[in-house]
């Protein structure tokens, strides 16, 4: 009888090494092959966009430590993103990453920014932690990003990848479909500036994309880099119909109303300078919300000819995606109606 | 002009005093040479004599005025000092270089007049380097350098000029080239105050000689007089002898007790 | 090679004067010559927007790059002399450095150009006071006032580095990075008068001390004794030179060689006398300025920071003159 016990534990402990010894090897945007054990219970994640990615695959709740895009400290988290992660002072961190905080974590899986922490990376593949390096700077990548999150964080997730590129996806093509009519010349010509009245995007930022997927002509696109210093000449000589505010910085559309060396402007004449609204991550830079980036640049841009219902949009994205319901205050100050 | 050093005492510490009683006395024409071995404080002396350092104890007066008291361009006419070397970093002309001596005639936005220019035009004539005026004084020569020092002293309109090893670094040629114009200014009634390492010198060129020795200049007088194989030896710690030569004049010469050339002997 | 003929003085006008103007007539968006002479002039015919323009953007700005620019090449004509040392820019006593972190540190907390300049002139004026302080205790020689300059523009850059740690990536730090570079983007005439008060005072005060200078470059023992108080003008002139660096990188930003290889330009022409370099490096350093300022913001849709291209000119500049130093040595030896 004791034979069969042991026989029998034997059977059953190897059928759960084998469970616990399941694993899967993805590609991460660094181009490199990452063996990671499953499941991953305890994520780390360092890269303030990659998080998001975590975040809309329904795996928030893994995170032990994460960084978050634009919030350093906690008295720079809003109001709604309070709401949204009740744990976010616990797990709220920003800088240089710190080794031994992530190790003593118990992290099952890092995931890095790819431009800036692949000397973190080594040291903590060294330490037998598997690295996720992210490099999304287009649609494109983005699509690729949560397709890549979704690889390590289980079936469940990889339901949602495929139903946020859906949406990705049906929100582009709704906009081309409704804008078919607009003639190359009838695009509205749009500057988007940044946390200065000078700074302006490049033509290969993420900002850009997001402006030609809405139907515009970003007026910037054939500059290069990151942020671009120009000067008013200039601005004058672009003559933009509209002007985009970004969620961050302290410029608000009164700063340029109000400005009197602006007033000759297209935009200014006609009152259309906007800065983009913010619940939770900024919706210009590639994280998932940039889908209602794209939605909010066309309602923006295109009031009279874009079909779909804004606040729907923004109210069933955080719905299905960040489990997140918006007040009314919160809702109206997205769509700024 | 009279300049009369009255028993001039320094320290740079309280525990070290480089000079503890200096007289001298020095008048119009002469030129006087103040001998040494290193460290004893010829410079120092120099310092305080022109007014550039405060002494403990004496005094310095210039025509019976104490020169402590006077107003620093005051003294800056009266007095001037030429540098054992002077690099410039700029390439100033020997012109340009001279008219700095005017200095102490201009207020502090004053610019040199046609006054000023003409004074430095004739004290370039006095040490002969007219022909030099022009040429950056970066390429003259070391002794050209010195006389056109000695020019900028002139220039400041001083009587008296101290030069401190002023020929230390010059040939023989250059040596004689700038002490013979030294002499010559003495001459004319200017006064001057060489130290120095080369007794000859002040066999060839002095008036007075002073030996500085434990911070006193006791042993002083013509140089005929002063300079001996005794007071040589005080002085340096080491042998000398005193030979004429063939016109007259006297020279100082170091014992060597080691034959050279053994076929002599 | 000195340069005695008559024109001399007249380039030395017409080179800034000529500059401004040129400066005037250029710029991104195109306006006609006609239009813009009816501008300056006050007469009526061209629009709102071209007035504008060369009234509110380019001639402020095109004011403030002459005025850095002389203030810039005359201290730094100043300083090689004070410090015995031709290698010596404006920036040496740490004054650039101060001026970096009260920038920054401003930058934490606002975008506001008037508080970013007021704060970068602040500390600025407290890194000299430190230097002043280290002389003070230490003696004012050049040599300790290098040192203690090396030491306060150490300090202020470690300050300046904790600062640019806890700087926001996304907004703060870009700014930071952007007013290390210099520029004069965005000069408004609000931002004029400090730059302008100060550079009326102290460009006189070293036209007028111009001659005086040239007693500094010889050793402190024969500067005494031809009765120059040295401590004291040694002092002044650090002071002085100071407030004009601080206004200038206030405005502007850390711009580097101007200080440096102006000056030694200058004395190809005018020679070493400060009776003449004072003049010739002020209208050189406005003409050069202003012509680079130009560039900056002409050549492309972006500006270029000002100081990579005074980098960018510079150094060739300073290699082709000290190409030159060795040959005149050699030729002296």
């Amino acid at each position: 009888m004791t034979k069969l016990w042991i026989a029998v534990s034997l059977v059953f402990l190897c059928a759960l090494t084998g469970l616990a010894q399941s694993e899967t090897t993805v590609i991460d945007q660094s181009g490199r092959s990452v063996t990671i054990p499953l499941p991953v219970e305890i994520l780390v994640s360092v890269h303030g966009i990659g998080t998001y990615y975590v975040y809309a695959l329904g795996a928030g709740d893994r995170l032990a430590i994460a960084y978050y895009i634009g919030v350093k400290t906690l008295s720079s988290a809003s109001e709604s993103m309070l709401r949204w992660e009740p744990r976010l002072a616990e797990i709220l961190s920003y800088g240089d990453p710190n080794i031994e905080e992530m190790v003593a974590s118990g992290a099952q899986l890092v995931i890095a920014d790819g431009s800036q922490h692949e000397a973190v990376a080594e040291q903590l593949r060294d330490l037998g932690i598997p690295v996720i390096l992210y490099r999304a700077e287009t649609p494109e990548e983005l699509k690729e990003a949560v397709v890549l999150t979704a690889a390590f964080l289980g079936s469940g997730a990889q339901a949602q990848a495929d139903a946020f590129i859906a949406d990705y996806d049906r929100m582009v093509n709704a906009i081309a479909t409704d804008l078919e009519s607009l003639a190359e010349n009838e695009r509205a010509r749009v500057l988007f500036v940044g946390t200065s009245l000078t700074k302006v995007i490049s033509g290969e930022m993420y900002q850009t994309h997001l402006i030609e997927g809405a139907g515009g002509i970003s007026v910037t696109r054939e500059l290069f880099g990151s942020w671009n210093e120009v000067n008013l000449e200039q601005i004058l000589l672009w003559d933009p119909e509209i002007i985009i505010i970004p969620p961050y910085g302290l410029i608000q559309p009164a700063d340029i109303l109000d400005n009197p060396d602006w007033q000759s402007l297209n935009a200014v004449q006609n009152h259309r300078v906007y800065r983009m609204p913010r619940i939770i991550a900024p919706m210009d830079t590639p994280v998932p919300e940039s889908l209602l980036g794209i939605a909010w640049l066309a309602r923006t841009f295109y009031p009279d000819y874009v079909s779909f219902d804004l606040a729907e949009e923004i109210v069933g994205f955080y719905a299905n995606y960040y489990q997140f319901t918006l007040t009314d205050e919160e809702l109206a100050r997205m769509t700024g109606q | 002009m009279n300049l009369i050093t009255s028993q001039l005492a320094f320290a740079y510490s309280p525990e070290r005093e480089i000079l503890s009683s200096v007289t001298l006395s020095l008048g119009p024409g002469d030129v006087m040479f103040i001998l040494g071995a290193n460290g004893t404080g010829k410079t120092t002396l120099v310092e305080c004599m022109s007014g550039l350092r405060l002494p403990l104890r004496g005094s310095v007066t210039i025509d019976g005025q104490n020169l402590y008291q006077l107003s620093v361009r005051t003294r800056a006419q009266n007095i001037g000092l030429v540098p054992q070397m002077h690099e410039p970093v700029f390439a100033f002309t020997v012109e340009q270089t001279v008219l700095m001596g005017r200095a102490p005639h201009l207020g502090l936005f004053g610019r040199p007049s046609r006054q000023d220019h003409h004074v430095v035009g004739e004290v370039i004539e006095a040490v002969g380097i007219q022909h030099l005026r022009h040429r950056a004084y970066t390429k003259i020569s070391g002794g050209e350098r010195q006389l056109a020092l000695i020019a900028r002293g002139l220039a400041q309109g001083a009587q008296c000029l101290f030069m401190d090893e002023p020929v230390a670094h010059l040939d023989p040629h250059h040596q004689h080239d700038v002490m013979s114009v030294v002499r010559q200014l003495a001459d004319e009634g200017f006064s001057f105050v060489v130290t120095s390492h080369l007794p000859n010198h002040a066999l060839l060129y002095g008036d007075w000689v002073a030996f500085l020795t434990d911070g006193r200049a006791d042993v002083q007088g013509t140089p005929g007089t002063t300079i001996t194989e005794q007071t040589l030896k005080v002085a340096y710690d080491m042998d000398f002898e005193i030979v004429e030569g063939s016109t007259g004049s006297r020279a100082v010469l170091p014992r060597l007790y080691r034959n050279p050339n053994p076929m002599t002997w | 090679m000195i340069r005695k003929d008559r024109s001399v003085p007249w380039i030395l006008v017409l080179l800034p004067v000529s500059a401004f103007i040129l400066a005037l007539f250029l710029g991104r968006y195109g306006i006609h010559i006609l239009d813009t002479v009816r501008v300056l002039l006050g007469l009526d015919g061209p629009s709102d927007v071209f007035r504008a323009l060369i009234l509110r953007v380019r001639l402020p700005r095109v004011l403030a790059a002459a005025c850095v620019g002389a203030n810039l090449a005359v201290v730094g004509a100043a300083f090689q002399g004070l410090f015995r040392n031709p290698l010596v820019d404006s920036r040496i006593l740490g004054v650039s450095s101060g001026a970096a972190f009260g920038a920054a540190l401003a930058l934490l907390f606002t975008s506001q150009g008037m508080i970013v300049q007021t704060s970068a002139f602040i500390f600025a004026l407290v890194a000299i006071a430190l230097v002043m302080l280290v002389g003070v205790r230490f003696g004012s020689s050049t040599l300790v006032l290098v040192i203690g300059g090396i030491l306060v523009g150490a300090l202020f850059n470690s300050l300046l580095g904790l600062i640019k740690y806890v700087a926001d990536p996304l907004s703060t730090l870009p700014a930071i990075t952007y007013w290390l570079l210099g520029s004069l983007n965005a000069t408004q005439w609000s931002d004029l008068p400090p730059l302008l008060t100060i550079t009326g005072v102290g460009l006189p005060f070293f036209a007028l001390l111009r001659w005086r200078l040239n007693l500094l470059t010889v050793s402190d023992t024969e500067a005494m004794a031809m009765g120059i108080r040295v401590r004291l003008i040694r002092t002044v002139i650090v002071a002085v030179g100071t407030l004009l660096v601080a206004a200038s990188v206030a405005l502007a930003g850390t711009i580097g060689w101007i200080g440096l290889v102006i000056p030694h330009v200058a004395r190809v022409w005018v020679g070493p006398d400060y009776g003449r370099l004072i003049p010739a490096s002020a209208a050189l350093g406005a003409a050069t300025l202003i012509l680079l300022d130009t560039l900056a913001r002409t050549a492309m849709p972006s500006e270029i920071p000002l100081g990579v291209l005074t980098g960018l000119i510079g150094v060739p500049a300073f290699f082709i003159l000290f190409l030159r130093f060795l040959r005149t040595r050699g030729e002296a030896q």
